[in-house]
């Protein structure tokens, strides 16, 4: 893999990373429905903004169809800067909200705003370049969608480097240590989901027999947690160009698919950013096809 | 626009432009105490040696599929409770611990009792719901789980409180409580 901090991108590629946005905000609007009626927990920007308007359907499916236009006109490429601040404040606002109403509560949509963020920051920044003078003195080849991109990138990283570091800071580095300690978790997880419909039979005991298998193996436990751990914090080498991306990209899908088989939590929203933006499958399928068009002539 | 001998070009070659904002974000959330950006989270920090969860029988003492008898997911009937708890604490700080529990657990089998999914699987006035709750504690060295149960109430009961216009504890509105993840929690509440 070489390593290429200046990646540019085909205009295939932009038109995959615009409709990969726009899809992954119309699935996080009809999966992911608001029901609160309150911000009686407020995270993030709901401590300082009363968000509750969208406790009224009309509002909330007015900001939401508005967010699914705006999208797709941002798919189309056109109004990049108005479309994504739109994008920007509406998926925050909506998110935001949807997960006020209770302490604990999934927080995987917020992947869109930040990736969101990212498209904008790059967008903005190139735009600032440009008026001040040669963008290409800065940005080199780079345009603008691939500044806008290249800084996607880091926001969604940013939040795998970000966990991991929260993880070591916030338990004093005794995460690893602790890391069997996830049994518990996994167990009370498990048997929820045994009580949803008393299957599969038996369920409860073998449940609580796996999770005894990772504590009383806590060194095997540390160092499949450890891994992920790893995975996390090491993240921003998905930056270094488009093969560690790949792998890095596939790498922390099947994180998130292991995490749903064991707590059935799923962060799908993830999967589809880290799909859209990581894996890239039309730079690969593109440069697949490529080399058999040579061998071909070759040969 | 061939820039390779451009002398500001190396600047943009050398990569200058990396990681900043990856770290700018980082730092950020850090100093916000937003481990995952424009919220809060404890992405799986709280790590402890026990935890609990809540389920339902009947009173025969056999074990209620929630899906089947309500529509509830177990996920969903644990995070009721444990959220009503929460937002009655946040909201009454002064009531005692026992009453807390006792308010939310009836709060809870009123609720369950009035399902229109539990009307239809022809529950009778004599059918009594009985609220558990497991804890799975670290003992030596093996996890082991301990059922007790919190509260009970029959049918009769419940469409009695209701007739009768009793209000249910203020927990402010509900929401979805099927959605709650890493929860993490060990704590006694």
């Amino acid at each position: 893999m070489r390593f290429d901090p200046q990646l540019t991108y085909s205009t295939a590629e932009h038109r995959w990373f615009r409709i990969g946005i726009a899809l992954s905000i119309v699935v996080a609007f009809f999966t992911r429905p608001i029901t609160a009626e309150d911000q009686l927990f407020p995270k993030g920007i709901a401590q300082f903004l009363d968000l509750t308007f969208l406790a009224n359907d009309a509002a909330a499916w007015t900001v939401m169809g508005l967010a699914m236009v705006v999208g797709f006109v941002f798919a189309t490429g056109r109004f990049t800067i108005p479309c994504l601040t739109f994008l920007f404040a509406a998926t925050v606002c909506v998110f935001t909200f949807a997960m006020s109403h209770q302490p604990k509560v999934r927080h995987d949509t917020n992947t869109i705003p930040l990736a969101i963020l990212g498209l904008l920051l790059g967008h903005v920044h190139y735009a600032i370049v440009k008026k001040r003078g040669d963008p290409a003195a800065r940005f080199g080849d780079r345009t603008a969608d691939d500044l806008a991109v290249y800084y996607a990138l880091q926001m969604i990283v940013a939040m795998y480097v970000l966990s991991g570091i929260t993880k070591l800071i916030k338990t004093d580095g005794a995460w690893l240590a602790d890391s069997y300690l996830v049994a518990t978790q996994v167990v009370r997880t498990q048997h929820n989901m045994y009580f949803t419909r008393l299957t599969p039979e038996g369920g409860l005991e073998s449940w609580l027999g796996v999770a005894n298998f990772m504590v009383e193996h806590r060194n095997l436990t540390r160092c499949l947690f450890g891994a992920a751990l790893v995975l996390e914090a090491f993240a921003w080498v998905a930056l270094l160009g488009r093969g560690y991306a790949l792998v890095i990209g596939l790498s922390l899908i099947v994180f998130h698919l292991s995490v749903f088989m064991l707590m059935n939590i799923n962060f799908y929203l993830n999967v589809i950013l880290l799909a859209v933006f990581l894996v890239n499958p039309p730079y690969w399928i593109r440069r697949c096809h490529g080399v058999r068009v040579e061998r071909r002539i070759a040969a | 626009m061939n820039h390779a001998h451009d002398p500001v070009r190396p600047r943009a070659q050398r990569g200058s432009v990396p990681y900043k904002l990856l770290l700018t974000v980082v730092a950020c959330s850090l100093w916000a105490q937003e481990f995952y950006p424009f919220s809060w989270f404890p992405m799986f920090t709280n790590l402890q040696k026990s935890t609990w969860y809540v389920f339902v029988k009947d009173g025969a003492g056999s074990t209620i599929a929630l899906g089947r008898e309500f529509g509830w997911t177990g996920d969903r009937a644990d995070n009721y409770y444990k959220s009503n708890l929460s937002r009655l604490r946040e909201r009454h700080p002064d009531l005692e611990k026992d009453e807390t529990i006792r308010q939310i657990a009836e709060k809870m089998l009123r609720q369950l009792h009035a399902l229109p999914a539990h009307s239809r699987s022809g529950a009778t006035p004599d059918r009594v719901l009985e609220l558990w709750r497991t804890d799975i504690k670290l003992r030596d060295g093996s996890l082991v789980a301990m059922d007790r149960p919190i509260a009970r109430m029959s049918r009769s009961e419940a469409a009695a409180l209701e007739a009768a216009n009793v209000a249910l504890p203020d927990t402010g509105p509900d929401g979805d409580y099927a959605e709650e993840a890493d929860a993490g929690d060990g704590s006694d509440r």
